[in-house]
């Protein structure tokens, strides 16, 4: 699903070395924690996936395919097959929980027709169906988490991308977003979640990355925080 | 297509004011170039009625061989027609604009020599024609209008220039305040197009509401222009017509409405071109 060679990324305006010679494989339908400090690379490992940005050296393929292969019109494809969830949830303040699930099948090209059932069904799958029309403030932030997440499965990628999606919740909240994105990997999607939350780390155990400093320090098949 | 449609909408009403100073700065260009383009229309109708008009007029001497001056004038390169007008046919000329040249002559005689009327292909060569006719033998004198129609056609010529320069700094301000006007609308929907590139949102369709703005602008443009100009010119028009009737001023609609369907035409287009890049550059600051 995600395959690494020897990648290494600078940012050249600060020439920062963001991820130092990274080499992993992850395979499809797996549940992975990336772990780190902040500043240890997770974000930019995620930027990379997304092809928000590009490798200085080494080469990274997503779904069998180089990210240089996803130009122009395909990197919107390729955005298609990922499901991204973000510490903030980027939900659209004027559109209602459902309203923000359909418009992600809006913008992909799903016919209108297909909005009802899909929407409704990844609104249940977190746990939201009950709230669909309710404005993101009228949420509490683990209720707009959810509702994130639904919007980036409602379109079945292959693969859901979390950007420390618990960092701006507590405790409670932050497990329920834990056991939905497990719900999400139990449907057969690939998860990979960047994390510094150990306790959720040591409590839903899974295959753990940590990065140090930009390196993959260690690859713990049977998960654990080790920082 | 209706979303795309209704966020263009959207996005006009919440940037009224740039909206409005982008439709202001395109009515006002639109509406110079229509009025440039008209004038230009009849300043070219015109020359050409002046170019037509011009005439080289040789008055012969007495005895002169009118017969061989006609076929030596006519063998010039540059005359276009040539002919001969008796001394009599300039009195009858002349007593039909002047009745009392008749009774002149009668006293006097006839003063008008024979004449030789030369029509010339391009308004530039009657200089030339009239200093080649000058040395034949027979002319006594030579006659022509260049020295009023060439300032006439140079002083046109600059206001048509003038003109077009104008019109292409507005059309270059105007493309600019719809690239601002897009980028407003741009910035006010961050938000939502980050969040549309990160779920796979195409460039197209992120596009698309501002390309249609640039169009809705254009056409606005266009018809509020086309609503003030059509008219007034033709208002005008008919007032120049009364007042110099000898001037072939343009008012058939089938002329002027073609002329005038074009300024939406090209409202539309300069919105078009003005979103594109507009939205494109942004599109590549993004990624």
């Amino acid at each position: 699903m995600i395959l690494l060679k020897s990648v290494s990324l600078e940012y050249p305006i600060t020439r920062t070395l963001a991820l130092d010679d990274v080499s992993l494989h992850i395979q499809k339908g797996e549940f992975v924690y990336l772990v780190g400090h902040s500043g240890a690379g997770k974000s930019s490992f995620m930027n990379l996936v997304i092809k928000r940005t590009l490798p200085t050296r080494g080469t990274v393929q997503v779904s069998g395919e180089p990210l240089s292969a996803y130009r122009g019109r395909r990197t919107a494809v390729l955005r298609r097959r990922i499901g991204m969830v973000f510490q903030e949830n980027l939900l659209l303040e004027h559109l209602n929980a459902y309203d923000n699930v359909a418009f992600a099948l809006r913008v992909t090209g799903v016919p209108q027709r297909e909005w009802g059932n899909r929407v409704t069904a990844a609104l249940r799958t977190v746990g939201m169906e009950h709230k669909k029309y309710a404005l993101p403030m009228q949420l509490s932030q683990g209720e707009q988490q959810r509702v994130a997440i639904a919007r980036a499965v409602v379109g079945d990628p292959p693969l859901l991308l979390a950007d420390e999606p618990t960092g701006n919740l507590d405790p409670e909240n932050s497990r329920e977003v834990l056991k939905v994105l497990q719900q999400v990997n139990l449907r057969g999607t690939t998860v990979l979640v960047a994390t510094h939350a150990r306790d959720l780390v040591e409590s839903f155990r899974h295959r753990t990355l940590t990065l140090r400093r930009g390196r993959l320090v260690r690859d713990d098949p049977y998960g654990g925080y080790a920082l | 297509m209706i979303y795309h449609f209704r966020q263009a909408l959207l996005a006009m009403r919440g940037n009224l004011t740039a909206t409005l100073a982008t439709l202001g700065t395109m009515t006002l260009t639109l509406l110079m170039l229509g009025f440039v383009v008209l004038l230009t229309q009849n300043v070219g109708r015109t020359l050409s009625q002046l170019e037509s008009q011009v005439e080289v007029a040789a008055f012969l001497r007495g005895g002169a061989d009118t017969a061989g001056l006609l076929a030596q004038v006519r063998a010039l390169p540059q005359v276009r027609e040539a002919t001969l007008i008796s001394r009599e046919q300039v009195l009858d000329e002349m007593t039909r604009d002047y009745p009392y040249a008749r009774d002149a002559a009668q006293l006097t005689g006839n003063p008008f020599p024979d004449t030789l009327r030369m029509k010339v292909a391009r308004v530039q060569d009657s200089t030339v024609v009239a200093a080649s006719v000058s040395r034949l033998s027979g002319v006594q004198d030579v006659e022509y209008g260049a020295g009023y129609v060439d300032q006439t056609v140079r002083t046109l010529s600059a206001v048509r220039g003038a003109g077009y320069v104008l019109v292409g700094l507005l059309l270059f301000g105007t493309l600019l305040n719809i690239l601002n006007a897009v980028r407003v609308a741009i910035y006010a929907r961050r938000n939502e197009i980050s969040v549309m590139r990160l779920l796979g949102a195409t460039r197209g369709f992120i596009r698309m509401p501002h390309l249609i703005e640039g169009v809705l602008l254009g056409l606005l443009a266009g018809g509020v222009s086309v609503g003030l100009l059509a008219p007034a010119y033709f208002q005008l028009a008919a007032r120049v017509q009364a007042l110099v009737p000898v001037l072939p001023i343009i008012s058939d609609p089938h002329v002027v409405w073609p002329i005038l369907a074009g300024m939406p035409l090209l409202g539309v287009l300069v919105g078009l071109v003005g979103s594109f890049f507009a939205t494109g550059r942004y599109l590549r600051e993004l990624e």
